[in-house]
């Protein structure tokens, strides 16, 4: 297998660094969108919110950010869940667990922001795994 | 004449996808990109662009992958480009549709953008060879 380049390693690492720097800021986003459903609960909200969530898993993923990810991929199952649902869950009963996944994911993205604001990190991999 | 690989129209929404995926294939393998973040970008920038290859993200927001592959379709540029879809929910029946649309094959989401250019290469190797 053909070794990566420095060149290419350190061009990847400043994207990366710039990608989390803004990692608290997208995941409120996320945040801001279970907000409104809770003022109105509709389609179109839950919509924007899987939306939101299916981004942040992917572009967290490639980024290398792999606890992100997991937090976003699991808020995105439980929206692709209630959208996919026959019966639309009623809003007491999702409010809970969307704030609960939405938390997490806050958190997950808080500390990927804080563990990269620590020393020694040259040399990491962009595409590595979280250390979680 | 056999075609080359220079020239990539690149449609995903997401713009820190967009940053990456567009510094993977032109910095690291050398293409020409262009990217567009919607299917409506897509289908404006294509007869210009006249690319060689489309990437095209399977869910969007608006008229997802496989739509806008159809629309593109109708462009005479780009009628018979060929296309490669990216997407996060690889099925083995989504893959074969994909097929039937007449892509080249299928890039699983998350990508590693150290290899992304590679894997291009290599699905418009088994294309052209």
């Amino acid at each position: 297998m053909t070794k990566t380049p420095d060149t290419h390693i350190e061009q990847l690492n400043v994207l990366r660094e710039r990608y989390v720097r803004d990692l608290p800021d997208k995941a409120r986003v996320v945040e801001e969108a279970v907000d409104a459903l809770e003022l109105r609960w509709d389609r179109d909200g839950l919509d924007t919110l899987h939306h939101l969530a299916h981004r942040l898993a992917g572009s967290a993923a490639i980024y290398g950010f792999a606890a992100v990810s997991e937090a976003a991929s699991s808020l995105e199952l439980l929206v692709n869940a209630a959208l996919e649902s026959a019966a639309p869950p009623a809003p007491s009963d999702m409010l809970a667990p969307l704030r609960e996944r939405t938390t997490a994911l806050v958190r997950a993205a808080v500390d990927e922001q804080l563990r990269s604001l620590r020393p020694s990190r040259k040399g990491r991999s962009p595409t590595a795994q979280s250390e979680n | 004449m056999e075609r080359t690989l220079e020239r990539i129209l690149l449609v995903e929404d997401d713009p820190d996808i967009q940053i990456v995926a567009s510094l993977a294939l032109s910095q690291f393998g050398g293409f020409t990109v262009q990217v567009s973040g919607s299917a409506g970008e897509a289908l404006r920038a294509a007869p210009a662009f006249a690319p060689d290859l489309i990437l095209l993200d399977v869910m969007m927001p608006g008229m997802d992958g496989p739509s806008t592959l159809q629309a593109l379709r109708e462009i005479p540029a780009v009628t018979a480009t060929p296309v490669i879809f990216m997407t996060a929910k690889i099925l083995p029946q989504e893959v074969a549709q994909y097929r039937e649309l007449g892509s080249l094959g299928v890039i699983a989401k998350p990508f590693d953008p150290t290899t992304l250019a590679e894997r291009v290469r290599e699905l418009w190797r088994e294309h052209h060879d």
